[in-house]
């Protein structure tokens, strides 16, 4: 389950058409992609010592506890999800046209 | 070694470098609609590719930093488990008995005979399956790294930090904008019919044209909103391309840390070095 912060509703202010069948596989698509990319700046910003830490933190499940260690520990973390989240939704910008024509 | 498995571009990443990712998904998703098969297959594809298949060098920068990230993750996971196995086999030693020990001791020579028999065709088996587990593994680092990633989001948006920006509010207006000349449009025809029909006659070359005047203004509601929403589109692109500025710098800005770091331990070594040499050759003096 991804963190479903791109919506239906992102995609329309770029003229997406929205009514097509394989908009879900699309969208879940573009959150993995957040997710992942931010997971990735995450990881490189963190030492070996605090990366041990919050891998073990993980494995006990509780997404609340995680997400306020990440604030805790990672430094720009609002900075560094916002603007994964401006590049994403930068590129779905750029490349709408492409989206709607190839359906 | 973590630095080699993880290398950072010199300079900071073009737009048509992460282009990429987003587009290539937009054909995917073009090119899978008739099958039905999720994209994610594809980028997944890719970044295997790269462990497992060299001669198909198509990964994405993105697929590239993700194995890194996932390589980290999974030797650090590696290192806890082989301290866990040691402490185990410690502690197992110890509740041995003497005479166990000893029995242990006498098997050892002719097991180590056995198993040296039997290692080669283990390590036949074994290349194939540490391949697959390998992958397996990479693949288990790469979703706690997206873990990570939905963990900070989520929690990000639940306490209102982090948004779609303003860009969304431009939305409602260009729905709302569209469904002002959807109901223009509607309104106009109507009028103009019911008008058209009272009038007849002379009246109706007169209508004719509020009727057309009726649907330019329309058109121009729609170039409107056409037009907001290639604006929106344009502040996202600006928007993408500050923040990939911020990106770069925050890179930067840990590669100089990381470097800063390392310099010190080594001024330390030699530092330290000089002290003992010093120590070492006081008595002489």
């Amino acid at each position: 389950m991804n963190s479903t912060m791109i919506t239906l509703e992102a995609l329309e202010q770029f003229g997406i058409e929205t009514n097509r069948s394989d908009i879900d596989n699309f969208l879940t698509h573009l959150n993995d992609m957040l997710d992942e990319r931010v997971g990735i700046e995450i990881t490189e910003s963190l030492d070996d010592t605090k990366l041990a830490e919050l891998l073990k933190l993980q494995e006990s499940g509780d997404d609340n506890t995680i997400g306020d260690w990440l604030q805790a520990n990672v430094p720009e973390l609002e900075q560094i999800a916002q603007d994964e989240i401006d590049i994403l939704l930068g590129e779905v910008a750029e490349n709408s046209d492409d989206f709607n024509q190839a359906g | 070694m973590i630095e080699t498995l993880n290398p950072q571009p010199d300079t900071a990443p073009t737009s048509e470098q992460n282009w990429g990712d987003v587009s290539g998904a937009l054909r995917s998703m073009a090119d899978n609609s008739e099958t039905d098969q999720p994209t994610r297959d594809v980028v997944e594809t890719n970044s295997n590719q790269e462990i497992d298949q060299p001669k198909e060098p198509m990964v994405s920068p993105l697929g590239t930093k993700l194995v890194s990230a996932a390589f980290r993750i999974n030797s650090l996971l590696e290192s806890r488990l082989a301290n866990k196995a040691d402490k185990e086999q410690l502690a197992e030693n110890r509740e041995r008995s003497l005479e166990l020990q000893n029995e242990a001791y006498n098997t050892y020579q002719p097991n180590l005979t056995n198993t040296k028999n039997h290692e080669e065709g283990l390590r036949m088996n074994m290349r194939f399956d540490a391949r697959a587990a390998r992958q397996e593994k990479i693949d288990e680092a790469k979703s706690k790294v997206r873990g990570f990633g939905r963990s900070a989001l989520n929690k990000l948006k639940d306490a209102g930090l982090i948004g779609l920006g303003v860009t969304i509010a431009g939305a409602s207006k260009s729905k709302e904008l569209a469904t002002e000349a959807s109901q223009k449009t509607k309104d106009s025809i109507v009028s103009g019919i019911d008008k058209a029909e009272e009038l007849a006659g002379k009246a109706g070359q007169k209508m004719e044209g509020a009727i057309e005047s009726g649907i330019n203004t329309v058109s121009s509601t729609v170039e409107g909103a056409k037009e907001a929403r290639d604006y929106r589109r344009e502040a996202a692109k600006a928007r993408k391309e500050q923040a990939h500025g911020r990106r770069y710098e925050r890179h930067a800005k840990g590669m100089k840390l990381r470097r800063a770091i390392g310099n010190f331990v080594i001024r330390s070594r030699t530092t330290g070095q000089t002290a003992v040499d010093t120590w070492k050759n006081y008595p002489t003096k």
